[in-house]
């Protein structure tokens, strides 16, 4: 599970563009959990999920996974139990690479690499069981590069990648955002699948409402670096889109003005 | 992919047909070079000279190939290798690193060294009399003990002597290490001052002003290059210039007894001509240029003395061969 | 051209066909533009030579100029990932700094080797007629290291190595520590490079402080041209082009040395290499529009 303890980070400090990104944020996710994060343009969800993932170091507090504290961590030493999808789908994969290479990279996150072939009859067979779950055909042109796939094929790539190994947690930064609708829904329904098979404790990022509500277990809302809403259970399986909103105005006194967030 | 392969076979099977164009009776001489400064095109021009003055004309019954490595090791490689496969019937190496590309590529073509100071510790040859092997060759190694006793004849009181030299350039490491030698019997100082490129030469002279009480350049081609640089700051700062080679005391140092690169050439162009008449390179003596007593003469510029603020003595002034 | 010329062409397109290699790996691989090669094949050629004459073997004086490459490597790849020097400015750095390096270590700028004990006068009464126990030395060994390093790229650290060149943020997020792959990717091609550095040394019969000059263009001219006249995916093919390629070089300035007909020198040989490369670089397969030549990133 995961453990956010007094996370606080702050940007340009010491300048007229400084801005206290994260305050002090305390979040605790149990294990097996898929956590929904929305929020406006500048409420710190994407720094959270690069502080989990180890891109961004934070100024205050801990971060710790299964007892672990990876605070102060590199990208490669956490991503053995944190894997991660990004939103430009060429980011997640190597497009010069072969489907069955990144794949074979991949499968090694969790493992140390040595000086053996990577791609292995085993690393092959597993690739294509893997694969062969998104249902796009993918396992059938294991040697193809990456670089001839879709958007959303690459994103269904990535997602498979991401679950290799023995990952603990999955980290999605708004990872359907830049793909077309149907790309999209397709993305996402295949996430949920993926995720409540290998039961992996997950964290998504979105600024679509309806996406965070409609996916997941339990959603929080950040606004201007904190924690300004938390539902899960039932008490959140009835919320509509404007029952979210009535909520944030009467916590903050403001009304939540993104249109991205409402319509997307 | 192909069409390429073919072109290139193409180009090769045709220079492959190249025939030569010569008569029976004509010598070809294959010179080459590890680069193309001023002074070593005079080496190469002092060959052709000294080969015309005795009966072998470019043209009529002799053959030139002349090529330069530009620096560049690989190139000197192959070049070497160009020459060998064409066999004619000298090659003439000019500078060290050449040398050593041509004795690596043949133990059969006789080889002319030319402007190597060290032969013996360039592994060239092993040694001097009847070298032995396919190679011999004249080295120019500079006559350093006559060349400071001369400038301490001009300058009596010289305590500092400053060199300016390329550090990349083995001839002038040679000199370098025989001057400071020198220094240590004779009890005065060095102070060395490097050049890498001709681009520092002014630079590196510049560093010596006041450290020292005279320049002297150990006929390192980089700073021959950019001779006149130097000339001035040795005239402005009125710092004596000295140098091993003639043509430079024309351009504007002190003095010197010495010789300059065209004769290193002309001296080249006898061993040619011994060979082409059909004696074998390791039957003959390898030796060194200064070791002929015609070579040596005295140059003195007196202008450029006057303007460093030197007054050349009388004692020196008459022993002058030419006096610029 | 004579069939020695030929010949020589062919063992000295083999000795820098391990530069190329090595300039593979940092270039393509990596995407690491590493001119540190000025300086660390000279270092092969004059830790080698002054190993040789001081009566060392000459496999083992070679080996140990290839170790001195890997360190010249791991100094460029400090100044880069701990120094936060720009790599091409890094590579840059450590290759002047070997200038000087390598004239301590040989003492002079020179160093003859021509009555000494090479590798190439160990592999004599082989069996192979004299003149191409060198040819035949350097084919060995070229093959060789082509084939351990297509091997390596295959293994996991390798291929974790082609993912941190080619998207360092995914092989990051993807367990592979991208600066250890850089250490490791910079020793490796800076080690080739010695290596090469030795061997040349010892067949042209000297080293000397000024050998590294030129080498990078001569490299890139090989993996370049090699890989565009050959373009396909493989590692295996890669490689193949490079050395190739190196050899192709070669050939072009032995023909080029050649043709006194057509009224070259050997002094055209800079215009030659730039040549060949815009040639290589417009070879089929890329588009002659107007955006191909303006360079729109397709990496």
């Amino acid at each position: 599970m995961i453990q956010i303890e007094q996370v606080g980070i702050t940007f340009n400090r010491g300048t007229a563009l400084e801005t206290r990104a994260l305050r002090n944020i305390d979040l605790t996710i149990p294990r097996g959990q898929f956590l929904t994060v929305i929020g406006s343009n500048g409420a710190g969800k994407s720094t959270l999920l690069n502080i989990l993932a180890g891109e961004l170091l934070p100024d205050t507090g801990r971060v710790s996974v299964d007892e672990h504290d990876v605070t102060i961590w590199p990208v490669w030493r956490r991503s053995k139990m944190i894997a991660r999808m990004f939103q430009d789908p060429r980011v997640g994969i190597c497009e010069q690479m072969s489907i069955i290479e990144n794949i074979a990279v991949a499968s090694a996150r969790t493992s140390p690499r040595g000086f053996l072939f990577a791609i292995t009859p085993e690393v092959r067979r597993a690739g294509t069981e893997r694969l062969a779950m998104l249902g796009l055909g993918l396992e059938r042109r294991l040697d193809d590069r990456v670089s001839l796939l879709s958007g959303g094929q690459r994103q269904a790539l990535a997602l498979i990648m991401a679950t290799l190994g023995s990952t603990k947690v999955l980290l999605l930064d708004e990872h359907t955002a830049a793909l077309d609708p149907a790309a999209a829904d397709l993305v996402m329904r295949l996430t949920d699948n993926v995720v409540r098979t290998f039961g992996i404790t997950t964290v998504m990022v979105t600024h679509s409402m309806r996406q965070a509500l409609e996916y997941g277990d339990r959603t929080v809302m950040l606004h201007q670096g904190h924690v300004t809403l938390d539902v899960c259970g039932s008490e959140r399986a009835s919320l509509t889109i404007e029952n979210l909103m009535a909520l944030f105005q009467r916590k903050e006194g403001t009304s939540l003005s993104s249109d991205q967030l409402l319509l997307g | 992919m192909f069409k390429w392969l073919i072109a290139l076979a193409a180009s090769m099977a045709l220079s492959m047909g190249v025939v030569s164009a010569q008569g029976q009776a004509a010598k070809t001489v294959a010179i080459i070079s590890m680069n193309d400064t001023p002074q070593l095109l005079e080496v190469k021009d002092g060959v052709i000279k000294g080969l015309a003055e005795r009966g072998y004309v470019e043209g009529k019954n002799l053959k030139i190939d002349f090529k330069s490595a530009q620096g560049n090791f690989g190139l000197a490689q192959q070049i070497a290798r160009q020459f060998v496969g064409e066999k004619p019937d000298v090659i003439v190496a000019i500078t060290t690193p050449a040398s050593q590309a041509v004795a690596a590529a043949t133990k059969e073509v006789p080889i002319v060294f030319t402007t190597v100071t060290d032969p013996l510790r360039a592994k060239v040859i092993g040694t001097f009399k009847h070298p032995g092997g396919n190679i011999t060759g004249i080295s120019d190694l500079v006559p350093t003990e006559q060349q400071i006793d001369l400038v301490k004849e001009i300058l009596p009181k010289l305590q500092t002597l400053g060199l300016v030299y390329d550090p990349s350039l083995d001839n002038s490491r040679s000199t370098v290490d025989s001057i400071k030698e020198l220094a240590k019997a004779k009890g005065f100082k060095t102070v060395e001052s490097t050049a890498m490129g001709l681009n520092e030469v002014a630079t590196a002279g510049q560093n010596l002003v006041g450290k020292v009480d005279a320049i002297f350049v150990p006929n390192d081609t980089t700073v021959y290059a950019a001779f006149e640089a130097l000339v001035k700051v040795a005239q402005d700062t009125k710092t004596p210039l000295f140098t091993a080679e003639r043509r430079s005391v024309q351009r504007g140092a002190i003095a010197t007894v010495g010789y300059d690169f065209g004769d290193m050439g002309k001296a080249t162009a006898e061993f040619v001509v011994r060979i082409f008449k059909g004696e074998k390179p390791g039957d003959i003596d390898a030796v060194y240029l200064k070791d002929d007593p015609k070579a040596l003469s005295l140059y003195v510029n007196k202008a450029a003395a006057e303007k460093m603020g030197v007054a050349v003595p009388q004692s020196v002034m008459s022993r002058a061969a030419q006096i610029f | 051209m004579s069939l020695y010329a030929f010949v020589g062409a062919l063992e000295t397109g083999l000795a820098f066909a391990l530069v190329a290699l090595g300039s593979y790996i940092t270039f393509r691989v990596l995407d690491f533009p590493d001119l540190t090669v000025e300086g660390s094949f000279p270092l092969g050629a004059a830790v080698s030579a002054q190993l040789l004459i001081s009566g060392v073997n000459p496999w083992v004086a070679t080996s140990i100029a290839v170790v001195a490459g890997c360190f010249a490597g791991f100094i460029t790849a400090f100044l880069n990932l701990k120094l936060r020097i720009l790599h091409i400015l890094a590579s840059i750095l450590t290759a002047i700094a070997l200038y000087s390096i390598n004239l301590r270590i040989m003492g002079r700028p020179n160093i003859g080797l021509l009555q000494v004990e090479t590798v190439y006068s160990t592999a004599e009464g082989v069996g192979i007629p004299s003149q191409y126990v060198p040819l035949a030395l350097l084919a060995v060994i070229v093959l060789l290291c082509k084939l351990l390093l297509d091997l390596f790229l295959n293994t996991g650290t390798g291929l974790a190595m082609r993912a941190a060149g080619a998207n360092p943020r995914m092989a990051q997020a993807n367990g592979v520590n991208v600066q250890r792959m850089i250490f490791v990717g910079l020793g490796i091609a800076n080690g080739l490079t010695a290596f090469s550095g030795a061997l040349f040394a010892q067949m042209m019969g000297a080293a000397d402080v000024s050998m590294g000059i030129g080498v990078i263009v001569v490299a890139l001219a090989a993996v370049i041209g090699g890989t565009a006249l050959m373009p396909s995916r493989s590692i295996v093919a890669a490689t193949l082009a490079c050395v190739l390629g190196s050899i192709l070089y070669r050939l072009a300035i032995a023909t080029a040395l050649n043709s006194g007909y057509i009224g070259l020198t050997a002094s055209d040989v800079n215009v030659v290499t730039a040549v060949l490369v815009a040639i290589a670089l417009f070879a089929p397969g890329r588009k002659f529009s107007l955006s191909g030549i303006l360079g729109r990133r397709t990496k």
